[in-house]
């Protein structure tokens, strides 16, 4: 796989169906700067990701608070 | 690799264009209905962002009931909470929740004048988990009563308290059994093991919980979902939430859904089409011999979903038919085919005409007098579906435009049929169910296999195979491997020509017994021998698993030889062709009084001259 539109649009996607139609983000934004980018967000983040992409992610990833690029790294690097 | 979730795609991308647009009354009906077929996550947070969003522009959907949900938890339920909100407004309830702080179950319930009556629920769910029971993997055998009955002893005390010092009802999830033990199969059979005490106090628990607790059965839900996706341990061990993210859906709309029934809020009627939904194909082109109902693969998949249907009905849920037919032609198969399992007498009301099914189903809630928002209305055809959805909104669709083999699965998992009570009154005790206790006693009852054949009280039509039943001869040919003494397949066109040969016979059995009837079950045909023409040769003799073993086989070589004597034979050969799983009937012809041909193994004849064959346990329908 890789990040092309199609990646990148999914990806908007899932941001937007948990915290909410509309939100703007970057790679650079992270729970720190997202309003409502809580751990409850972020567990439904992992799931949500890991359904429409088919990974599966490490365990650490659900407590994680890393960026949404290194989000998006982490989903490449376990898709087959 | 695939990127999921198309139609639900379409969903969120047509709902979310009209929440831009301010339509948001249009996008939660789309994001209800998408929500109420299937609680998948992305269902749930599109309902969830169109609620969210209309409510900022002061959209508040539609409710006829209030609720004040007091929610209990034993692990950290906000997900679980959040779900809930949605599932509630989805099926009209307008609920006010409240969430206690995770763990504190008894304190909050004993604390006087504490948030949890100021909140004045109107019903307290309580929500704990396997991992509160603290149970052994393996407890002694005699102490494992005591254990359960503690186990219970803390939900029934805390049901007690709900009701006495807040007057409200119970929700309760009941206990996942766990998938894994270390005692593996064993585990089943110890008393004490933790397997067996979880299900004694789900079964305590059920027994105890009378008029005021509404229990959700979770290990039902876990195990139709299945266990692994039902439960994270990552999210258990990492955030104190034991279910996966798939379960939170499914669990916050069944809860709702039973929280709604309580309020009155269930469905009590089901309109169902008719062609290609309860039989395969249109009896009005295809005739009542063309339709398929009762056998075959597709056959069996309707009668199955007739059955859960009619399941349905017994159980109180008011039953009709909407239906672009004529009259004549749409009664004609409940009248005249065997294969039916609903009868005219089970529906309330039947409407065959050609109007539009959204004035058809108005019709039916004006005759019964209940409420659209009480119809769930189920068709095959997505299109029938998207106009009864379009002109009546309240009614609850369900497409069946799945295989007919998940049709039973597509109409169960709709939530708007549960109970939250059930009088006895409420069942109808149909010959059926009484006559399947009778099925079982019989056979126990029953001291000899004579005895046991004639309590059957069996009735047999055999048939020459005619236009009707050509396909059903053709398809036993095909599919029988047991009870199959030469094994030959036969197309169609093939059994035709030997149906057409002047001393052919070409037989169909049906039998029925007094609990059931089993539909065409046996083939026999009959052609006269290449060698001489006095000699009739079985060329195929098969029964269907179903029958095995009810001397069928006798009733049908009884017609055949008949028939034989008929067409002037004097001999009658009947001949076995060894195959993997047809062993068991290599000497059938020698039970039957044939006798060995000698030097040629697995042929047989039988003396015509004798007279037929006498078939003793099974009558004639004439």
């Amino acid at each position: 796989m890789i990040a092309d539109e199609q990646f990148d649009r999914t990806f908007l996607e899932v941001f937007e169906d948990v915290l909410g139609w509309g939100i703007q983000i970057s790679d650079e934004d992270s729970p720190q700067t997202v309003e409502g980018w809580d751990s409850l967000a972020q567990i439904r983040l992992v799931h949500e990701l890991e359904t429409r992409f088919g990974v599966r992610l490490p365990d650490e990833a659900l407590l994680s608070e890393q960026s949404v690029g290194a989000l998006k790294q982490l989903v490449l690097s376990h898709a087959g | 690799m695939t990127i999921s979730g198309t139609s639900e795609g379409s969903a969120r991308t047509a709902a979310r264009s009209l929440v831009a647009e301010g339509r948001f009354e249009e996008a939660w009906r789309l994001a209800r209905s998408s929500l109420l077929a299937q609680p998948t996550p992305t269902a749930l947070a599109v309902a969830g962002n169109v609620l969210r969003a209309g409510r900022k522009a002061g959209f508040i959907p539609a409710g006829s009931r209030r609720a004040r949900l007091a929610i209990l938890c034993s692990y950290e339920a906000a997900s679980l909470v959040e779900a809930l909100e949605v599932a509630c407004a989805a099926l009209s309830i307008e609920a006010e929740l409240h969430l206690a702080p995770y763990g504190q179950l008894e304190q909050e319930l004993l604390v006087d004048h504490g948030p949890l009556a100021e909140f004045a629920p109107t019903h307290v769910l309580i929500a704990p988990s396997t991992a509160d029971l603290g149970l052994p993997e393996l407890a002694d055998e005699q102490d494992a009563p005591e254990l359960v009955r503690t186990a219970a002893g803390r939900w029934q005390r805390l049901w007690e308290l709900v009701r006495e010092r807040h007057g409200a009802t119970v929700l309760q999830h009941t206990f996942v059994v766990p998938e894994l033990t270390p005692l593996g199969h064993m585990s089943m059979r110890l008393a004490g093991s933790r397997v067996s005490m979880i299900r004694e106090l789900n079964r305590q628990l059920g027994e105890s919980a009378g008029s005021s607790v509404l229990l959700v059965d979770c290990e039902r839900l876990a195990a139709d979902a299945g266990k692994r996706s039902w439960q994270d341990p990552r999210l258990w061990f990492g955030a104190r939430q034991p279910w996966g993210g798939d379960a939170i859906g499914m669990l916050a709309l069944q809860t709702a859904a039973l929280l709604a029934a309580d309020l009155g809020l269930a469905a009590r009627c089901l309109v169902v089409d008719l062609d290609n939904t309860l039989w395969g194909g249109v009896v009005g082109e295809d005739g009542i011999d063309g339709i398929e109902i009762g056998e075959g693969p597709a056959g069996e998949a309707y009668a199955a979903f007739q059955d859960y249907v009619r399941a349905l009905g017994e159980r109180g849920v008011v039953l009709a038919v909407a239906s672009k037919n004529d009259r004549e032609s749409a009664e004609e198969p409940f009248r005249a085919h065997r294969g039916m399992r609903l009868s005219l007498d089970d529906f309330a009301v039947f409407l065959a005409d050609w109007r539009p099914k959204s004035e058809q189903v108005s019709e039916i809630a004006a005759t019964l007098g209940i409420g659209l928002e009480t119809i769930v209305f189920a068709d095959d055809n997505a299109a029938e579906c998207a106009q009864v959805a379009a002109a009546l909104p309240d009614v609850t669709t369900v497409r069946l435009d799945v295989p007919p083999s998940e049709r039973v699965r597509r109409l169960a998992s709709t939530v708007r049929f549960e109970l939250a009570s059930l009088s006895r009154e409420d069942v109808v005790r149909h010959r059926s169910y009484v006559g399947r206790a009778r099925a079982t006693q019989l056979r126990e009852q029953a001291t000899s296999l004579e005895e046991f054949w004639r309590s059957l009280q069996m009735h047999a039509r055999v048939r020459a195979v005619e236009e009707g039943s050509l396909d059903r001869a053709a398809q036993l040919t095909r599919k029988t491997n047991q009870f199959n003494l030469t094994l030959r397949r036969h197309t169609r066109e093939e059994i035709e020509r030997i149906v057409a040969q002047p001393r052919g016979i070409c037989r169909t059995l049906e039998l029925a017994d007094r609990f059931a009837d089993h539909g065409i079950v046996g083939l026999g045909f009959v052609v006269q021998s290449d060698e001489d023409d006095a000699t009739a040769l079985i060329d195929t003799l098969l029964l269907s698993c179903r029958v095995i073993g009810r001397t069928a086989e006798v009733h049908l070589l009884a017609h055949l030889s008949a028939a034989a004597i008929d067409r002037g034979f004097t001999r009658m050969r009947g001949v076995y062709v060894q195959g993997p799983r047809n062993a068991f009937v290599a000497d059938v012809y020698g039970r039957l009084g044939f006798v060995a041909c000698e030097g040629q193994t697995g042929v047989w004849d039988y003396d015509l001259a004798a007279g037929p064959l006498v078939s003793s346990f099974i009558e004639d329908d004439r």
